[in-house]
């Protein structure tokens, strides 16, 4: 049986190692540690929250997610950056209980909305969203400036 | 001349609206629910939501940027989320937006931020193009989801 728990500091060597195998799954690089995760997760002004997935008492996943900002709502919403089901336990609904559980938080602490990103060519992971009556905002391009751009703009600033 | 700040409590009107000014011109009036005390409450209070900057041209109004933090647990590290950067229409063509952009990148590099991160709508071309002459990656296959309103309400039962 399922059931979805909020992480707490002493969840910090598991959470690590789930972390770690999601970068595997996804051939990213990692550089995140148990000291990260302690600081920034479980300290006094946490930058993230995270839930563990449990199958009949054993960890088989994690989710992260953040608050976000909406200035034209006027209002946070809840941004899921990570939602890891280990291989041996997917196909059992649990990305779904995982989405249901986060909107009930939203529906009861007023978040305006859940929100997360999908790769265009995981076809069956957009079907699945649209089902859930997700909009997908086809109109928005995502950019991101990395630490040496970064510097090269804050330069020329001076 | 211009000068750009960081944006206080006492600006809550300005930024109402430079908001709903910026949701005008990307044609989302019409979703914009924002209010001045919105602002004031999620940014300026105990633990704010959001940071903004003001540019002024001369001592006017002239645009403004506000942005909030996101978090990678792979870098183990927060990032910069800029939700919004304008101009206002008769300040354009000045530098401003290349100004305020640098100044939100500046903040990113000297707080070590790991990332710089951001939105922009498929049409705005002169956007795009003046982003990817800075240096920043397009991440062209992810694409936005969410949940909110009926569809929120039915996913949460």
């Amino acid at each position: 049986m399922l059931s979805i728990r909020q992480a707490d500091a002493r969840d910090a060597s598991l959470l690590l190692t789930l972390i770690h195998e999601f970068a595997e799954f996804e051939r990213l690089p990692v550089k995140v540690t148990r000291e990260d995760l302690l600081r920034d997760g479980f300290g006094p002004q946490p930058k993230f929250h995270a839930l563990i997935t449990e199958w009949n008492g054993t960890a088989i996943g994690y989710a992260m997610f953040f608050e976000s900002y909406s200035s034209f709502d006027g209002c946070t919403a809840i941004y899921l950056e990570d939602v890891y089901v280990r291989s041996s336990h997917r196909g059992k609904g649990i990305g779904r209980a995982v989405i249901a559980h986060l909107a009930a938080l939203a529906v009861k602490e007023n978040y305006s909305s859940v929100r997360w990103q999908v790769l265009d060519w995981n076809a069956p992971a957009i079907e699945f969203y649209r089902n859930l009556g997700a909009e997908l905002l086809d109109d928005r391009k995502v950019f991101a400036l990395r630490r040496e751009a970064m510097l090269r703009m804050a330069e020329n600033l001076r | 001349m211009l000068t750009i700040r960081a944006a206080t409590a006492n600006d809550a009107p300005l930024l109402n609206t430079l908001i709903h000014e910026l949701a005008e011109y990307e044609r989302l009036v019409h979703e914009t629910i924002v209010t001045e005390e919105d602002i004031l409450r999620d940014g300026f209070g105990p633990s704010p939501k959001f940071r903004a900057l003001i540019a002024e041209w001369d001592g006017q109004l002239a645009g403004y940027a506000l942005h909030f933090d996101f978090y990678s647990t792979f870098q183990g590290r927060a990032g910069l989320f800029l939700e919004d950067i304008f101009v206002r229409a008769q300040f354009r063509k000045q530098g401003i937006g290349k100004a305020l952009f640098k100044r939100v990148a500046a903040v990113a590099w000297e707080e070590e931020y790991f990332c710089m991160r951001w939105e922009v709508l498929d049409w705005n071309t002169p956007a795009i193009e003046f982003y990817k002459q800075w240096g920043a990656e397009f991440l062209n296959e992810w694409k936005a989801a969410m949940l909110l309103g009926d569809a929120l309400q039915a996913a949460a039962e």
